[in-house]
């Protein structure tokens, strides 16, 4: 019994498209996307198929038969919940209650990259003014129709109502007229202190198919007649396949794809069984094979003694090396992070079918308008000939903004003449990865006699993901995030970027360069108060005086782990902080040495956030929980090694991931500071783990641990 | 675990009717017996609720039960399936505990991307099948799936909301009940700029608004709610 994944039964389900005809009216077809010009989005774009400027005029608000509203999302919904925000943003202005409103995604050309924690702030005054222009001309509508003043009439639940006369009509009775007029550019939108949607925690649109197995994912996509893809991708990087290997039984096609091989059967377990066992030869570039964790580190070394640093230089103010220098005081590091492999659930797949005249595609996917312009460009047809179904994605945390198993499915695809659906297998995922860079980051922190400090400098040696994807700009860029912008104030300041060069992919992971710096920032931050004989919390707030968001962000999590009162015995304490995507964020966390063998294990931990508004709490909080959780799992164990040019990671064998047993308790404070200032959520939660738990860990054991991961090495079986 | 057997050219794949009892039905695929459940379930059956994530036992997300005990189905052929009971996520409302915990799952907004939850679920079942409010120690021991979004305070929290142990830590969508702590943001007018190349924003002046923080005990290894005093609608 196979599935039509494209008539799902419930209204809540992605890929579905009765908004576009059935009983649904199209009425809220008015705004323009403005493409958030990222620095990410800028460089991919630049480096895959042009795909244009995603600038689509189309509709965001259907008002269904039964008076329901069918909200339109353009995003990726990977478990972050945008789609239920920015559809409390539309249904705000809307004037139904949240009880009308089903979601759904919207055609890959209304939709956009969900990246940077800019899900929701990027887009909810767009969806804001769509719910706004909506009531409108719904309003406009039942005016004319009673002959009265709009303003002669008022809205609740998706009814307006003459306040006159008391006659009622429904949206539903309104929308086909209401479809026909123009609405107004610059609608008034409501004031936050009359919200009614926006800043509750209205149950996610997406959750009831998540606990039945409804949900459709990527990797859960049937077509008719589709066959099944598994990869073989080079084991070693930058490797190509040289000659097609012959089709080995269980299969009925290989396709070589430059630089992997995809086999072909009649379902999932055949396909992998059989690319797994394909013997393949490679051809590798000279030195490729030879590239080592060792090779890496050496090279990063190397830049950090004598690499010139790119320009402009990413922070200078005063004279950091000469005040370092005269400084009596003074913290001089070298931190070092790993390369880090996403590790979501899902792995990487696509689905694709081609006929002489269509393309459709079903991604997990954070970007579905790239996907449409590389289809159209791979195929030849017409960018609206090729339909992009963005389902539900198992997680994404960057590396599905990139298209390579997307240009992998379409060119299979196209050679085997059939729908195929391609779906990497766990360990293909891992060692494929485009991982986040591994980075060596020297702090020198000089501090006059009294412990303030004087200068501060970063010199950080990685490689840039964005460089890697052709980015032509100034060196300003990513990599730099948490050390060139970081919220304390000093009055000589030093932050270099020294580019490292290699094949080892590398790519967007969840806080991207904040990840890297924040670790060895808030390090140092800690080593220079512990040298000057200060409180670290103190120590913060003198450098963040007169900085009245910072500080509160900063005292409440300081204030929710009880710092003012002494750890218990055998508890370590640690405070970061940290900001990154436009928000605020601190954590406290307690450790112990409770972990296997007397290792670290983190057993509290108090986060406080400001994101300006929160359109969601209960969301706020779910994604600071995950990305603390995350945040642990990372610096405890989390690294790809590399030897002999191949990449170490496997599978959850050797990815240790924290589990249930292990996680600590967490409380989370959100902090609001008004919806002008608000910031992204999904990334802000990881930033300041990891040294928040070095922090502690030295304060318990008197060990600074400055390298990442804590515990290389780490399996499952621990 | 899985053994991936080399396949010889020209060998010939054996392909069998299978006859499967899947939450109460019967269900006839023809395939590789030697096939792991998991992909016969997903790729024969066609029902996608039961997930790969590892292949090899560890993150649990392909959990099913065979004959009301949960097993990892990337770790069961197809063939030992014949003749078993299989439940999988999609039969999981049948089952009076089930019903409760989907429930429970919705109401704490337990999930997030998803993907992990059918495992999850299937394994939550099975603990409170029996009746009775697990312990903690006994929540953590029956759930060793790994969910990479980091779902695990509120799945506790929902496993113990659906065996009945009262008023749940975390309650996502109603007011905190307990005590409070009163965080107000603070106004501001100019941020002072810092001695950078970076210019920094001056924000504007803002509306104050009250959050509302639920205290716990620090020794529950649990989580608690802060949420803002702005209830849901």
């Amino acid at each position: 019994m196979s599935k039509q994944t494209t008539t799902t039964t419930s209204e809540y389900a992605f890929g579905r498209r009765a908004f576009l005809g059935g009983s649904a009216t199209v009425i809220g077809a008015f705004v323009l996307e403005a493409a958030p010009a990222t620095k990410i989005a800028e460089a991919i774009g630049a480096a895959q198929v042009a795909a244009g400027a995603n600038t689509a005029v189309n509709g965001w608000i259907a008002i269904n038969a039964d008076n329901t509203a069918t909200i339109s999302f353009g995003g990726a919904e990977m478990g972050q919940g945008i789609m239920t925000g920015l559809a409390q943003a539309a249904a705000e202005e809307l004037g139904m209650s949240w009880s009308q409103i089903h979601t759904q995604a919207a055609p890959a050309a209304q939709g956009y990259v969900t990246g940077g924690s800019y899900g929701i702030r990027g887009h909810v005054d767009q969806m804001r003014v769509a719910g706004a222009q909506a009531q409108a001309v719904l309003v406009s509508a039942a005016a004319t129709a009673w002959g009265v003043s709009p303003s002669a009439c008022s809205v609740a639940n998706g009814i307006v109502t003459n306040t006159a006369t008391g006659a009622t009509q429904t949206f539903a009775q309104l929308a086909s007229a209401a479809s026909t007029l123009t609405p107004p550019a610059s609608p008034t939108l409501k004031s936050p202190s009359s919200f009614g949607i926006m800043g509750t925690s209205a149950p996610r649109t997406d959750i009831p198919n998540k606990v039945d197995g409804s949900a459709i994912f990527g990797i859960d996509v049937v077509v008719p007649g589709m066959v099944y893809a598994a990869i073989k991708n080079c084991p070693t990087v930058g490797g190509t396949v040289s000659g097609t290997p012959a089709v080995p039984a269980g299969a009925s096609a290989v396709v070589p794809l430059g630089n992997a091989v995809a086999v072909v059967a009649s379902n999932t377990w055949a396909a992998m069984q059989a690319a797994r066992n394909l013997s393949v030869t490679w051809s590798v570039p000279a030195g490729n094979q030879s590239i080592s964790s060792a090779s890496l580190l050496a090279d990063a070394q190397s830049l950090m003694a004598t690499g010139t640093p790119g320009t402009p230089i990413e922070l200078q103010a005063g004279d950091a090396p000469g005040a370092f220098a005269a400084a009596p005081k003074k913290v001089e590091a070298t931190y070092q992070v790993p390369y880090l492999p996403h590790v979501y659930m899902e792995v990487l797949n696509c689905t694709v079918s081609i006929t002489p005249t269509s393309c459709e595609i079903w991604a997990s996917t954070q970007a579905p308008a790239w996907i449409q312009a590389t289809a159209a460009a791979m195929t030849g047809l017409d960018p609206s000939a090729v339909t992009v179904h963005a389902t539900l994605l198992g997680g994404g945390l960057g590396r599905k903004i990139e298209l390579d198993y997307v240009i992998q499915a379409i060119t299979i695809a196209k050679t085997i003449g059939k729908p195929v659906k391609l779906t990497w297998s766990r360990e293909e995922d891992m060692s494929h990865d485009q991982y986040r860079p591994a980075a060596l980051m020297r702090v020198r922190l000089g501090m006059d006699d009294a412990g303030s400090v004087t200068s501060y400098g970063v010199r950080h040696v990685s490689q840039s993901p964005l460089f890697q994807r052709g980015w032509t700009g100034p060196t300003g860029n990513d990599n730099t995030d948490g050390a060139a912008d970081v919220a304390y104030q000093f009055p000589n300041a030093l932050v270099e970027y020294v580019m490292q060069k290699s094949p080892v992919p590398v790519g967007f992971w969840r806080s991207v360069g904040v990840s890297m710096n924040c670790f060895a920032v808030e390090s140092a931050i800690d080593e220079a108060a512990l040298l000057a004989g200060k409180d670290p919390v103190a120590f913060r707030r003198t450098l963040l005086a007169g900085k009245s968001r910072e500080l509160a962000v900063l005292n409440k999590a300081a204030d929710m782990i009880g710092w003012s009162t002494p750890a218990a015995a055998g508890v370590g304490r640690g405070i970061a902080f940290s900001n990154g995507f436009g928000s605020l964020a601190a954590v406290a966390v307690e450790v112990t040495k409770g972990g296997t063998g007397g290792t670290m294990a983190v057993k509290n931990v108090a986060f406080a956030v400001d994101c300006g508004f929160a359109v969601n709490p209960n969301q706020v909080e779910a994604q600071i929980q995950g990305g603390i959780i995350q945040g642990v799992t990372s610096a405890l164990w989390g690294q790809t090694t590399f030897s002999n040019g191949q990449a170490s990671s496997r599978n959850f064998s050797n990815s240790r991931m924290l589990l249930m047993r292990e996680t600590p308790a967490i409380t989370v404070a959100i902090i609001q500071s008004g919806i002008d200032k608000i910031g992204g959520i999904g990334e802000v939660g990881v930033p300041p783990i990891a040294p928040a738990m070095a922090n502690a860990w030295a304060a318990l054991t008197g060990t600074r641990a400055r390298t990442l991961p804590f515990y290389p090495g780490a399996t499952m079986s621990d | 675990m899985p053994q991936w057997g080399v396949i010889e050219q020209g060998a010939h794949v054996e392909m069998t009717v299978m006859k499967f009892n899947i939450n109460g039905k019967s269900v006839t695929v023809d395939g590789d017996p030697s096939m792991p459940f998991l992909w016969a379930v997903r790729d024969l059956v066609g029902l996608t609720g039961t997930k790969y994530g590892c292949g090899i036992e560890i993150c649990r997300a392909c959990t099913v039960w065979v004959d009301g005990s949960p097993e990892k189905s990337c770790d069961m052929s197809a063939s030992e399936a014949v003749g078993r009971t299989i439940t999988t996520i999609e039969g999981l409302s049948a089952t009076p505990a089930g019903a409760k915990l989907q429930q429970a799952f919705i109401d704490l907004q337990v999930p997030q991307c998803g993907y992990c939850q059918s495992g999850m679920l299937m394994a939550a079942t099975r603990l409170l099948s029996g009746g009775g409010v697990p312990s903690d120690a006994q929540i953590d021991s029956a759930i060793g799936n790994i969910c990479a979004c980091g779902t695990y305070p509120r799945v506790k929290a929902a496993i113990k909301k659906a065996a009945g142990a009262g008023t749940p830590v975390t309650t996502p969508t109603t007011k905190p009940t307990t005590t409070t702590t009163t965080t107000r943001s603070t106004t501001t007018t100019t941020r002072a700029t810092t001695t950078t190349t970076r210019p920094r924003a001056t924000t504007t002046t803002t509306r104050p608004k009250a959050t509302t923080t639920t205290t716990k005990p620090k020794t529950t290894p649990t989580t608690t709610k802060t949420t803002t005093t702005r209830g849901d609608d």
